[in-house]
């Protein structure tokens, strides 16, 4: 088992392994420190091998096929730097196990083993070359298969697919997995620019213009168009005012007047009752049209 | 001279990103062509930025700076600048107040010397601010410019409009005193001719009649109607409330445009005008007459700004020791919203003043904005101001209801006897 994207976990718990998370990081290198040779000495094989940035595994059964130096550490959050070196954790030195075969009790279910690799690329046509990863992949299926048989490699999951068009496919690669520093600048630049340039786009010069403003307008009395019943009072005022300028009383005189003769003045049952209660049998605008109809009879 | 400040376009930031990312990508792609190009684009950028033209003066002048209400004004600018690269954008500012009429007050023009018109109008009165003209100095390729204020404000007067109605006296009142002109039928020194008698050692030689001392042989002078002199005191009403209806028409300015009508047609009969102004504070203008007093009166008139809620009363109280014994008074205000008018009146009939209220109905100028829909609140507010102007009438004032619909010349036929 060969799984980078962690989808062989379920498979692994089983039998008892688990990947730590970051990358592992050893003394012993080739070119730079994400190629770390491993030296293996096992029944069946004898020399090095190398992997391209390796994780690492825990195990409960089994035992350890290639195992780390003593110097080994795993880059748990992931800024390059040997920067936690407390005992227990993950970063502080000590041996890593990159492969293992599993012995695991599976009495339930059938039987048997399986070995785990933290590093898929190990085989890889590129890499098979590289040290001893060939005599190792060779001796390894001999070991495993002593009288020979049926080998099967399964290379069909993948995950996340990749982009169909081969423009998608390109932008894609470039922006998220290429690991060229230089291809990550140009795309950041380029986004850079894209971004500057859209910002502006939002924020545009604009030619100065005449505003005028002769258009304005204004309201005070009707700027509450509707009748309120709060209106009522001066509904009233209006109506007793008219009834006593149409007939000429000063206000002293009108105030002197009894509520019979101010029926009389009105001379309408339905204002006469408004007059003296507000009530009115009608909308206010029923009883503002009446009060402008109203002439002294 | 002002500082310059300076920009650049989206224009600009395109030849940059354009230049930039064909570096870039001549860099990865190894391509000679790409930088070629980047190359060039820079180049552009840089020749252009380096070719601006020089400082421009610039030169407005107005025609007139003193105007009447929907009268125009024609302003000419003058552009010199050094250089034959470039362009040069002028924009002279004009206050929100006024309406272009022909031409615009933003211009593109080539380096050089350069003239560039265009007519404004004036549809409201006020001093109004125009200046300074921003003048912007582009590169040929228009990506970046520098901008700069030119010259000082200039404020341009615009005197209420003034219509001449038909001349007579202002009646105030049905009985009751008659302001302005008064011809008495006696012989003084008006205009107006009266007769003929004959000379005496102490008539003046001007006054001689030549036609009839050729015609009778015996000198004879001219004999002139004597004339009374009356002051006239407006109260204007510009509060706040006045401001309904649209900026250019509306209870105070029709107030406004009548009474400069009114003011003028007084003075040029020799009578002598005063106003009071009351809205955010109460001004009093004495009476005045002779040269100069209707450009006085016209400007104060133009100074006017709706605000505050002074009332007539707290104006009449406070303007009452400036009144002549009996002038008459005209009370040009909406009336809306202000409970003193009638004690206002009261106290003015009551100390003899034949009293005129023209009163613009505001209610109608905000129903104008409903597009002349009677809302429910219209019915109300309308019949109030109908007891109101009845009640003034009923005190002895001579009340004017003034409809939007009608103009000033209405008004003016109204209120002259």
């Amino acid at each position: 088992m060969a799984d980078d994207e962690g989808m062989t976990s379920g498979v692994a718990e089983d039998h008892g392994v688990s990947y730590a998370k970051g990358q592992l990081y050893d003394q012993d290198f080739v070119g730079d420190v994400n190629h770390l040779k491993f030296d293996v000495s096992t029944s069946f094989f004898d020399g090095f091998v190398l992997m391209n940035r390796p994780a690492s595994l825990f195990f409960t059964s089994g035992v350890a096929l290639i195992a780390s130096s003593s110097s080994a550490w795993v880059d748990q959050n992931g800024n390059g730097l040997n920067d936690n070196l407390s005992s227990g954790s993950p970063e502080a030195q000590g041996v890593r196990y990159v492969c293992v075969l599993t012995d695991p009790d599976l009495s339930q279910t059938g039987g048997g083993g399986a070995v785990f690799l933290s590093d898929p690329s190990m085989f890889m046509n590129g890499m098979l070359g590289s040290e001893g990863n060939g005599q190792f992949a060779k001796a390894l299926i001999e070991f495993l298969l002593p009288d020979g048989g049926m080998i099967v490699i399964d290379d069909s999951v993948h995950d996340p697919p990749l982009p169909s068009s081969p423009l998608r496919k390109a932008a894609y690669g470039v922006a998220m997995f290429t690991t060229d520093i230089n291809m990550k600048i140009v795309v950041g630049t380029l986004v850079t620019v894209a971004l500057l340039s859209i910002a502006y786009l939002y924020n545009p010069l604009e030619r100065p213009e005449h505003v005028c403003l002769l258009d304005r307008s204004g309201v005070a009395e009707l700027a509450e168009p509707e009748l309120a019943p709060e209106d009522s009072n001066e509904a009233r005022k209006v109506l007793l005012d008219r009834v006593r300028l149409l007939h000429g009383l000063s206000v002293e005189a009108f105030s002197r007047a009894s509520w019979e003769e101010l029926d009389g003045l009105i001379g309408d049952k339905e204002l006469s009752a408004f007059a003296r209660s507000g009530r009115y049998d009608g909308t206010m605008e029923d009883i503002m049209e009446e009060v402008g109809r109203w002439q002294r009879k | 001279m002002a500082e310059e400040v300076r920009n650049y376009t989206l224009r600009a930031m395109a030849y940059a990103a354009s230049s930039l990312t064909l570096l870039v990508l001549s860099l990865v792609l190894s391509s000679e062509l790409l930088l070629v190009g980047s190359l060039v684009i820079g180049a552009i950028m840089l020749l252009s930025l380096t070719t601006l033209p020089g400082r421009p003066r610039v030169t407005a002048e107005m025609d007139r700076t003193q105007v009447f209400e929907e009268e125009t004004v024609r302003v000419d600018m003058v552009i010199d600048s050094r250089g034959s690269w470039g362009n040069i954008e002028v924009f002279h500012r004009l206050s929100p107040n006024l309406e272009l009429d022909k031409g615009s007050n933003l211009a593109l023009l080539p380096p050089g010397r350069s003239r560039h018109s265009f007519v404004v109008k004036a549809p409201l009165r006020g001093y109004h601010p125009t200046g300074p003209t921003l003048v912007r100095r582009w590169d040929p390729l228009w990506l970046w410019y520098r901008e700069s204020a030119s010259g000082e404000p200039q404020n341009l007067t615009v005197f209420p409009a003034m219509h001449q109605g038909r001349q007579g006296t202002v009646k105030v009142s049905q009985n009751l005193h008659r302001p302005g002109e008064m011809k008495v039928k006696r012989i003084g020194s008006g205009k107006e001719f009266h007769s003929i008698r004959g000379y005496t050692t102490t008539d003046p030689f001007n006054t001689i009649n030549w036609k009839a001392f050729a015609r009778t042989g015996k000198l004879q002078v001219n004999q002139y109607e004597t004339e009374t002199v009356t002051d006239v005191m407006f109260f204007i009403d510009a509060r706040l409330v006045g401001r309904v209806g649209l900026m250019t028409d509306n209870p105070v300015e029709r107030s406004i445009r009548l009474c400069a009508s009114l003011s003028s047609a007084l003075l040029n009969m020799s009578n002598r005008v005063g106003l009071v102004v009351y809205g955010r504070s109460v001004n009093v203008t004495k009476p005045k007459g002779g040269p100069g007093a209707l450009q006085s009166i016209l400007h104060i008139l133009t100074d006017i700004t709706p605000s505050g809620q002074d009332t007539l009363g707290s104006s009449v109280t406070y303007a009452l020791s400036y009144l002549s014994p009996n002038c008459p008074i005209l009370i040009l205000s909406s009336l809306a919203e202000d409970p003193t008018v009638k004690e206002a009146v009261r106290q003015l009939v009551g100390r003899g003043h034949p009293t005129l209220v023209v009163s613009p109905s505001g209610v109608d100028f905000e129903r104008m904005l409903y597009s002349d829909v009677t809302v429910p609140k219209y019915l109300l507010k309308k019949l109030s101001r109908e007891n109101l102007l009845m009640e003034l009438g009923s005190m002895g004032a001579r009340v004017v209801d003034w409809h939007p619909g009608k103009d000033v010349q209405w008004a003016l036929l109204e209120v002259w006897e």
